[in-house]
């Protein structure tokens, strides 16, 4: 108790000098805070995008071997009606389990009606998209990602026979309107005078019509019209040119089957992907299914959040290590200063009979407090930081993102107390070691240290 | 008195104590063979010039300086035979060290300050500390200032409280280098005249250092030091 009494009251003598640890320690804080801040924002983003917004689900389910070969020969690497049917029974009434629902990933060409550009297409069940665009974390993450550029949601149409381009392809197919555009266009009898007219343009981009053809899963051509509901940014640019979404049963007419290329499980707590995919296998196995399943954060499965992390955090670790370093070297050095200035009260205590241990925990108490202070202030400038910095909606475009994204801080609670925790240990580590070192020197010569 | 000694025990003895310090390329003879005995409850001052070896004779009985050679038994110890953490704990346990320039821990009050030492002492159970504490700043007359910092006490107060904080944990020798030399006469008569109340009350050996001559007319023995060698 006296020990604490002493490094509060020491703080407050020694309140010029202190006061600069002080900083040093609150800007360091503030600043790995904010850093965690945004590595944060990432990651959540990116992970509720991958889960969500990119149909991967929590864990994924293909047939074995159907990551790489369902398109190619789809009939044997897709999940049969009755195969999807048997994963539901098993996992759907799992408590850890929130949604299952079935995706089909093909491949053809989108026509405008005069040219043709080739597309991959998700098809998924529209409800349970809306369903998860609605959900608080999706709506406080991926803001960005959420926002139709033109048009509305599947569910808003009563049609199945909807799809939705994402822009790069809506360009490339000279697509403008979208089907709640309600634009009256005339009708044309000639095909040449619709793609070569002198309106052709204005009149392919008013038209909300397009039509799809693939190759059915039993090797015949199969055509479909639709009108686009929406367009859409996919967010990266590496696909920005061949999305095409739409609603499952328009999909599964298309390629003439009721398959699906994988089942996405959707779990109540995605921590959890890496311990219940294997679970699940090992489950759906005994069923007489082989199966290959994936936690959603496999590189083979989301490799632009895998990828993206990889870089956001290594230059995370980098420039926390500065920030720590620098932090480090402030504290060290006015650490050194205040105990170099304390040796005769050092010595005195040595002569007292006080070892080097207690001598060095009333240095630690007295860190403590600073630790604790600065740490605290730091919080609190990061925290004003963020709100200002969010609050000004600047906005960045970065590399590989088909639009701009908005610059946000959002420092979650353990990333604070893992700050917290680490510039803590910093300071008592270079309070404790200086004055341990200190401590280590004779009674005699501390006593004298002044007097040369 | 010399009768009074005789049948005093021997309580400290230092045999053929030297000490040599290498200021520099300057070697400097700081003890040069000093023989003393010490006998229980006396009061002891040692005086001689600035340089004549009082605060390393000081620093030798107190264990935080060693001689190059020589004997030092205290209580019948041989504190050259310990090693760092036996001396710590008998220093805090055996002696009480009174500084010249007191320090005191500004930042604690009397109260603490004189506590300090009680905190590693693992003698005097945790009860008796705060009424020992207590009794020990009645006794140098401070308990009105019991609750103030340093830096509202005069410099006679101050080397109070370190009297207090030498005696708090009952040594059984108190080592004072120069207590005087920062005080008025007036204080200094004072501070002298309450160290040999404490020492008659309390049996405690005392060995001050000084080099001021009033002072000697007061104290039982003075011990005289001229070039690191004893002139009693």
């Amino acid at each position: 108790m006296i020990y604490a009494k002493m490094g509060l009251r020491n703080f407050w003598r020694q309140k010029s000098r202190n006061i600069y640890t002080l900083i040093a320690v609150a800007v360091g804080c503030a600043s790995l805070v904010c850093l965690g801040g945004y590595t944060n924002r990432w990651e959540n983003t990116l992970k509720n995008d991958a889960i969500y917004l990119r149909g991967t689900g929590s864990v994924i389910i293909y047939k074995k071997g159907g990551l790489l070969q369902s398109r190619s020969l789809p009939k044997k690497f897709t999940l049969s009606a009755s195969e999807q049917k048997i994963i539901r029974e098993e996992l759907g009434h799992d408590p850890a389990v929130e949604e299952l629902s079935p995706f089909l990933r093909m491949t053809g060409l989108a026509s405008n009606g005069c040219s043709s550009e080739p597309f991959e297409v998700i098809g998924y069940d529209p409800q349970l998209d809306q369903k998860f665009r609605a959900k608080p974390e999706v709506q406080r993450w991926c803001k960005d990602l959420l926002v139709y550029r033109r048009g509305e949601a599947f569910a808003k149409h009563e049609t199945p026979q909807v799809v939705g381009l994402a822009v790069g392809l809506a360009s490339l197919l000279g697509k403008a309107n979208v089907l709640s555009d309600k634009v009256d266009i005339e009708p044309l009898t000639d095909l040449k005078a619709y793609c070569q007219g002198p309106d052709a343009k204005d009149r392919i981009a008013a038209d909300p019509n397009i039509q799809l053809m693939g190759l059915t899963f039993d090797g015949h051509f199969g055509a479909v019209d639709a009108d686009v509901a929406h367009i859409f940014s996919t967010g990266t640019t590496i696909d920005e040119d061949t999305r095409l979404t739409a609603p499952l049963s328009l999909v599964q007419d298309l390629y003439q089957t009721d398959r699906a290329t994988y089942l996405a499980v959707y779990l109540k707590d995605h921590s959890r992907a890496r311990e219940l995919a294997p679970e699940f296998n090992e489950r759906l196995k005994k069923l007489g299914l082989e199966l290959d399943i994936y936690p959603w954060d496999e590189k083979r499965i989301s490799p632009f959040y895998v990828g993206i992390m990889s870089f956001i955090k290594a230059m995370g670790v980098f420039c926390g290590l500065l920030i720590a370093s620098i932090v480090a070297l402030c504290v060290i050095n006015l650490t050194m200063m205040n105990v170099l200035e304390r040796s005769k009260e050092m010595g005195m205590l040595k002569a007292l009979g006080f070892q080097r241990w207690p001598i060095v925990q009333i240095f630690l108490a007295e860190a403590a407090v600073i630790a604790f202070l600065g740490c605290l202030i730091g919080i609190g400038v990061a925290e004003a930081l963020c709100q200002v910095i969010n609050s000004t909606d600047i906005r960045f475009n970065p590399p590989g993102f088909a639009g701009s994204v908005g610059f946000l801080l959002v420092p979650n609670p353990s990333n604070i107390v893992q700050v917290s925790t680490a510039i803590s240990l910093l300071v008592l580590i270079a309070s404790g070691t200086t004055s341990f070192v200190m401590a280590k020197r004779s009674c005699l010569e501390l006593l004298t240290q002044n007097k040369g | 008195m010399v009768e009074n000694k005789a049948e005093r025990e021997v309580f400290v003895a230092l045999n053929s104590l030297k000490k040599t310090y290498l200021l520099g390329e300057t070697r400097v003879e700081a003890l040069r063979g000093i023989d003393l005995i010490l006998r229980k409850g006396e009061f002891t001052a040692v005086l001689g010039a600035s340089g004549s070896g009082k605060s390393t004779l000081l620093n030798m009985l107190g264990c935080i300086d060693t001689p190059d050679s020589g004997q030092v038994q205290i209580d019948g110890v041989n504190i050259l035979g310990m090693n760092e953490v036996q001396k710590s704990r008998f220093r805090n346990e055996k002696l009480g060290f009174i500084f010249q320039s007191f320090n005191l821990i500004p930042v604690l009050s009397v109260y603490e300050n004189v506590m300090m030492p009680l905190l590693i002492n693992k003698l005097i159970p945790f009860k008796e500390r705060h009424q020992r504490v207590v009794d020990i700043i009645k006794d140098v007359g401070l308990q009105a200032q019991m609750h103030s910092h340093p830096d509202r006490l005069s410099g006679g107060q101050r080397q109070r409280v370190a009297i207090a904080r030498a005696l708090v944990t009952d040594p059984v020798l108190v080592l004072a280098d120069e207590p005087t030399a920062n005080l008025d006469s007036e204080t200094t008569q004072q501070i002298v005249e309450m160290m040999l109340e404490l020492n008659a009350k309390r049996q405690v050996t005392f060995f001050f250092s000084t080099h001021d001559e009033k002072l000697i007319r007061r104290v039982q023995r003075v011990v005289r030091i001229r070039d690191g060698r004893i002139e009693e």
